[in-house]
């Protein structure tokens, strides 16, 4: 279980992170949705170690993660863009992971060559970055985030920069990976629809103050999530494209 | 604006195009290639002073004395040792001293050099690393050679140990900011957060991504420098050796030898240094290019 226990975090006295608290059972993934400038990328990057909170804690299955550095962590942030290695193949990319963790080769092949399977990039396996579409780049930056099994997966807005279309079929991979490998993920976004789908618990971020729900339904209910209001203007359109009896 | 309007600035445009190419062509490649016409035919004794008509004499005696195939090697030798010791040094002050370079002191002295032309650079070395220069005079006053002779010969020295100093002090600033260009340009800073988020250690990010995606990219450029340091001039003749001479001292000193019998060969030196250094740029941009 990742636990995140009054977790401060400030930039020139102005609070960014302000006593975030937060469990998270293995396996589950906790949608947290906010707007921008709310303080959800200082949360996902606090987590993972590339910045150090003021005050606060954070364990993993008891233990604490704040003296362990970010490479030891296994808390990977996935980044709002790709970010992949320029110059090696989309394998390689995947691979990195694997690599640094000295696996060996028969293993990485094994491992990298199931994965693009799953990610269907089977095709693109000895392509460079550069010869990908965005949403390719995407699939490729997200297996080679969960290809050594991380303890917690950090997802930055990971689909905003994708058109309507790929962003639906990747959070429909996400979830069916995310299932399938028992993925822990703190999935940030501030797209109602995009928490509702990926999300198995909600939590909701404003003024780097976190709100945790009990239950989907009490997330929905809320009217500072801005659902009901969604839910309110799709209905109208709804009834005004629908033809009266 | 109408279809017709439209169709004929899209023409003036086009013939805007043809005429700038032209222009191009006259101002840049005209006056090359007219060079290296002219210089083949004075190699062949078709024009010139002493023109004999066309002979292939003067390109026997340079091919058969062997001086050009060892200067050629010379110069490579040179070129080589130059770029790869001032690469290194550039990537090392680029990974390692970023901070320092972009707003601290360190900025001033290490782009200091970039104001200072090839002739200077080369008498600045050679009152430096002269057996009567400033290293020796310190190294005498510190008492660690007992006379001036001792100091050992690092100017006019068959190694190049002079020429090679003068390059990389010149080479080190321009390869340090394009460099640091890449850095930017590649998004480095953020990538090494990822690997480091990966599990990768800082050297690992160095050996694996910073280093082959900055030599990839700064590749073209390197290979430009490396063929000004193969043709270069003025440097090693103020501080090169008197038995090893790189291509272009060999060409002048036949240019201007008091013989002008020499002059054809001189100009055979420069054509075939020409063909030698195109072939090596054509062969090494298609690889480039098939690595792209």
């Amino acid at each position: 279980m990742l636990t995140i226990q009054n977790l401060h975090k400030a930039y020139h006295s102005q609070n960014v992170l302000d006593q975030v608290s937060l469990e998270l059972p293995q396996g589950q993934v906790l949608a947290v949705l906010g707007r921008s400038g709310c303080g959800k990328t200082t949360l996902l990057k606090t987590a993972a170690g590339l910045l150090q909170p003021d005050a606060g804690s954070i364990k993993w299955a008891g233990e604490s993660m704040d003296l362990v550095p970010p490479r030891e962590r296994e808390m990977v942030y996935l980044f709002q863009e790709p970010l992949l290695f320029p110059h090696l193949s989309v394998f390689e990319n995947i691979a990195y992971g694997l690599r640094v963790r000295k696996v060996k080769e028969a293993e990485v092949q094994q491992k990298v060559e199931h994965l693009l399977q799953e990610l269907e990039l089977q095709e693109h396996a000895q392509k460079k970055p550069s010869q990908l579409s965005g949403g390719q780049r995407q699939r490729v930056a997200f297996g080679r985030a969960i290809i050594f099994l991380p303890r917690v997966l950090l997802l930055d807005e990971p689909f905003a920069s994708l058109d309507a279309q790929t962003r639906a079929t990747m959070q429909k991979l996400f979830l069916r990976l995310a299932r399938k490998y028992n993925i822990t993920a703190l999935f940030v976004t501030h797209d109602v629809k995009e928490a509702l789908l990926t999300g198995d618990r909600f939590a909701y971020m404003a003024a780097g103050k976190i709100k945790i729900y009990t239950s989907r339904e009490a997330f929905i209910e809320d009217p500072a999530t801005g659902v009901r209001d969604e839910l309110a203007f799709w209905n109208s359109i709804d009834q005004k494209i629908t033809p009266l009896p | 604006m109408t279809i017709s309007e439209q169709r004929l600035s899209n023409r003036t445009k086009a013939g805007a195009g043809v005429y700038l190419r032209a222009v191009f062509l006259l101002l840049a490649v005209l006056p090359v290639a007219g060079g290296l016409l002219y210089g083949l035919a004075y190699s062949f004794g078709v024009t010139g002073a002493l023109a004999t008509g066309f002979t292939l004499q003067h390109w026997q005696e340079v091919l058969s004395s062997g001086a050009l195939l060892h200067a050629l090697a010379y110069s490579l030798y040179i070129a080589i040792t130059a770029i790869t010791t001032a690469t290194a040094a550039a990537l090392v002050l680029t990974l390692y001293f970023q901070k320092s370079l972009r707003s601290g002191s360190l900025s001033y002295f290490l782009y200091l050099p970039l104001t200072i032309p090839a002739m200077v650079m080369g008498f600045l070395v050679f009152q430096l690393l002269t057996k009567s220069g400033l290293v020796s005079r310190v190294v005498y006053g510190l008492g660690w050679i007992s006379e001036l002779q001792d100091f050992p010969s690092l100017v006019h020295d068959s190694l190049g140990f002079g020429i090679i100093l003068a390059h990389v002090l010149m080479a080190v600033p321009f390869l340090t900011l394009l460099f640091l260009a890449i850095y930017r340009e590649q998004n480095l800073e953020q990538l090494q957060e990822v690997s480091t988020n990966l599990g990768g250690s800082k050297s690992y990010f160095i050996r694996h991504i910073a280093i082959p995606t900055i030599l990839k990219t700064a590749a073209p450029n390197l290979l430009l420098y490396f063929i000004f340091i193969l043709g270069s001039y003025e440097i090693p003749l103020l501080i090169g050796s008197q038995q090893h001479r790189m291509v272009s001292v060999l060409a002048v000193q036949k240019f201007q030898r008091f013989n002008l019998l020499d002059i054809p060969q001189g100009y055979a030196i420069s054509v075939a240094f020409t063909l030698f250094v195109l072939l090596l740029l054509s062969i090494s941009f298609k690889k480039l290019q098939r690595h792209g």
